[in-house]
């Protein structure tokens, strides 16, 4: 099976494009790192690259490399990482809510408060 | 495509450097966690740019690797950091602390 020039270039074009937008993506979590004013919305910049811009390096990645050997794992690195983000970030945002550094006034929603009233003073938890 | 790889691991480097001053200045450990969460992040995909400009999917198991690195390292310290308080926010916001301290103090008092 012989696959057309002008299908490979234009695969890797795309593969460039994807690599070029993963490290802007990184650069602005970067950014928005350095310049947010608190934990919880640093952790909502870092929410960026660890996501989005990872899953589009992986998949330009992918474009470029044209196995499916490559495919399959770069899916499973970003299958990883979409599972585990979430988990991380839910136990820093916990604990900086628990260290008192979030603001209250600022929340609109806050139901870690009444849960946390009804728990006991485990600091553990 | 060198070109565009090169490109693309001079922005990581540039993001890499100001990741590594947010982790430098804090000012609370949770932020230099999600900061270092951040470095993993410019790391792997600086991996995967490299494996890009050589063509080759020899880097491929290092990714999976750095990123089961970040989750674990990441949850465990932050479940450290969580045990004791006092020293996770050298910066100060005291006032706040405290309020949550006091009936873990007043409990272990009333027991001795």
């Amino acid at each position: 099976m012989t696959v057309p020039a002008w299908l490979l270039s234009t695969l890797d074009a795309l593969g460039g494009v994807c690599l070029l937008l993963g490290a802007f993506l990184c650069l602005a979590g970067a950014i928005g790192l350095a310049r947010f004013p608190d934990t919880l919305s640093r952790l909502h910049a870092a929410t960026k690259p660890q996501t989005l811009g990872l899953f589009v390096v992986l998949l330009g990645l992918a474009l470029t490399l044209r196995t499916w050997a490559a495919v399959t794992t770069l899916l499973l690195v970003g299958a990883t990482q979409f599972l585990t983000a979430p988990v991380s970030a839910h136990l820093v945002g916990r604990a900086s809510y628990r260290n008192g550094s979030v603001d209250r006034d600022t929340l609109v929603v806050d139901e870690l408060s009444e849960a946390l009233e009804h728990s006991d003073s485990d600091p553990t938890r | 495509m060198n070109a565009v790889a090169l490109v693309a691991l001079a922005m990581l480097a540039v993001a890499a450097v100001i990741v590594l001053v947010r982790i430098a200045r804090g000012p609370s450990n949770l932020d230099r966690i999600v900061a270092s969460d951040i470095l993993l992040v410019v790391v792997i995909a600086g991996v995967a740019l490299e494996s890009v400009r050589q063509r080759t999917a020899t880097y491929l198991p290092l990714l999976m690797v750095l990123g089961l690195v970040a989750f674990v390292g990441g949850v465990a310290v932050t479940r450290f950091l969580s045990r004791d308080r006092d020293d996770a926010d050298p910066s100060g916001s005291t006032g706040r602390t405290e309020r949550a301290e006091r009936p873990d103090s007043a409990d272990t008092q009333e027991a001795s």
